[in-house]
């Protein structure tokens, strides 16, 4: 608990820091406004809906994709983890695409989906899609062959096995892949914005870069900030009522 | 008498992976089990035991021979025949709580919600874990977690029990009382036990036919009917001068064998 109240206290400094650098003029810049400024037009902004609204739409890409990306992959991964033979035919595919860095593929992207939301959906799609299908073909690799024989002798049924055996005990493999695919997605997001199209919060911070108000720009990246840490704090209350077993056992 | 269950020359043979040598486990092992009865297979560690109980089990195809119940070969786990792993702690759903386990089996079949509450109830009585339904294998000990995988296997209403070394793993007095448990529930459901295991007190003490295995490639070298009468009991049983003969003459035998066999390999 002392550890947090420390980590606070910095954080609060920094911001602090910040406020005095541009009120005092350490930082000599037009484009250092001060904190307080920032908040000014971000608490306005979200009042009038400039920016709420902008979020929102934001938010419902990278939902959608999110949502499609990740069942996409624990689909294949629960696939590709049971099933050996496809494994061997799908893996040097999974393998070869994977590796490519996702803002090199709206380009051409752009030529077949346009500019707007089927383009976005799709990369954030796409970016979710691969961590999530290592995680659960990992997690499925992983289920000790003592629970499934177990389930066996108990007179269960492939299908069954699946559902109530391998499924559950992948779950904690699956949660961490949806750990790493969340910040992820809102990455994607935000990046497809800023290439493509002329709407969402990636589009917001560019044209205010361009604009020149430096304000509006820094208001957006403090709203990216906000949601990307409550986006993590919900995914820990989710896993918490999802897995509550696991962290409990690993420290039993 | 005829066979309940008969094991009839089942061999199995692992081809090396690297070498490809072909490794025999099992040589031609045959057994014959009767109805209700306890019979316990003793041999010493790693000669091929839980190989032998897998394949009785269905759990693992035999590379030739074939396990007969009630004179139909079977071909995977059959209904009413559970086998219970020597790792409690990995044979344990870890996401679901003592009842869930137990409920788990029953669950399968479809059983309606009322009859699943009910028989999880009696079972976790019946293995003394009465007041331990919400909580989850890890919070146990490992006796404890133990008699989750006995109500959970009785859950699965089965007529016949295969135990691999179930008791290995806990300590010795917790064995001694899991042994008086085991052979309560025995005979209180009328079922026939198979029971692997390399403690040759054990198997004296809870088995009625007492077969032991050699050496690899194993196979079943003779089957000998203990004659002490039941009840048993864990402290009285074990001073009984035919328990102690019976004892004695097993521990030669094997002691004997495993002597012999040393210039050999």
């Amino acid at each position: 608990m002392k550890k947090r109240t420390a980590g606070i206290v910095l954080l609060i400094l920094l911001l602090l820091l910040w406020e005095a650098s541009a009120r005092f003029g350490w930082v000599k810049s037009e484009n250092w406004p001060t904190l307080v400024a920032v908040l000014e037009v971000t608490y306005r902004q979200l009042l009038s809906g400039e920016l709420s609204l902008v979020l929102a739409a934001s938010m419902a890409r990278m939902i959608v994709g999110f949502v499609i990306g990740s069942l996409c992959g624990i689909l294949l991964g629960l696939l590709l983890g049971t099933l050996r033979t496809l494994d061997g035919f799908l893996t040097p595919l999974v393998e070869a695409v994977r590796p490519i860095p996702v803002p090199a593929i709206i380009p051409p992207l752009i030529l077949f989906l346009g500019i707007d939301d089927a383009l976005k959906i799709f990369v954030v799609a796409f970016s979710v899609f691969f961590p999530m299908l290592v995680s659960t073909v990992g997690g499925v690799r992983n289920v000790d062959e003592t629970l499934i024989r177990t389930a066996r002798t108990l007179q269960t049924t492939q299908g069954s096995i699946l559902r109530f055996v391998i499924l559950p005990a992948a779950l904690p493999s699956i949660m961490s892949g949806f750990r790493i695919s969340l910040p992820l997605a809102l990455i994607t997001t935000v990046v497809a914005e800023m290439i493509a199209g002329s709407s969402g919060i990636g589009y917001v911070i560019v044209r205010a870069q361009y604009a020149m108000q430096p304000q509006e720009m820094y208001s957006a990246v403090l709203c990216l900030m906000v949601i990307g840490y409550l986006l993590n704090l919900l995914f820990l209350l989710f896993e918490r009522r999802l897995i509550p077993w696991y962290h409990l056992s690993e420290n039993a | 008498m005829r066979a309940f269950l008969r094991v009839d020359q089942i061999s199995k043979s692992y081809i090396d992976g690297a070498g490809g040598a072909e490794a025999k486990i099992l040589n031609s092992a045959s057994l014959e089990i009767r109805e209700s009865e306890f019979l316990a297979v003793i041999g010493p560690s790693g000669c091929g035991k839980s190989t032998f109980l897998q394949i009785i089990a269905g759990l693992m195809p035999p590379t030739s021979g074939r396990v007969l119940l009630c004179d139909k070969p079977i071909s995977g786990p059959p209904a009413h025949m559970v086998y219970l792993f020597q790792q409690y702690n990995k044979s344990l759903f870890p996401w679901r709580t003592v009842r869930d386990n137990v409920a788990f089996p029953m669950q399968m079949r479809g059983a309606a919600a009322a009859d699943i509450e009910q028989a999880c109830r009696d079972y976790i009585r019946m293995v003394g874990l009465a007041g331990h339904e919400n909580r989850y294998p890890w919070q146990l000990s490992g006796g404890m977690q133990q008699r989750v995988a006995i109500a959970r296997a009785l859950a699965a209403e089965p007529r016949i029990l295969l135990l691999d070394e179930p008791l290995s793993a806990v300590d010795a007095l917790t064995r001694m009382e899991l042994q008086s448990l085991i052979l309560e529930i025995w005979e209180r459901q009328k079922l026939t036990i198979l029971l692997v295991t390399h403690d040759v007190d054990e198997a004296v003490f809870m088995a009625d036919r007492v077969a032991t295995l050699t050496v690899s490639p194993a196979r079943i070298d003779s089957i000998i009917e203990t004659g002490i009468p039941r009840p048993r009991d864990p402290i009285t049983t074990r001073e009984r001068p035919d328990f102690l003969t019976f004892r004695r003459d097993l521990l030669n035998t094997l002691l004997n064998r495993q002597h012999a066999q040393i210039p050999s390999t």
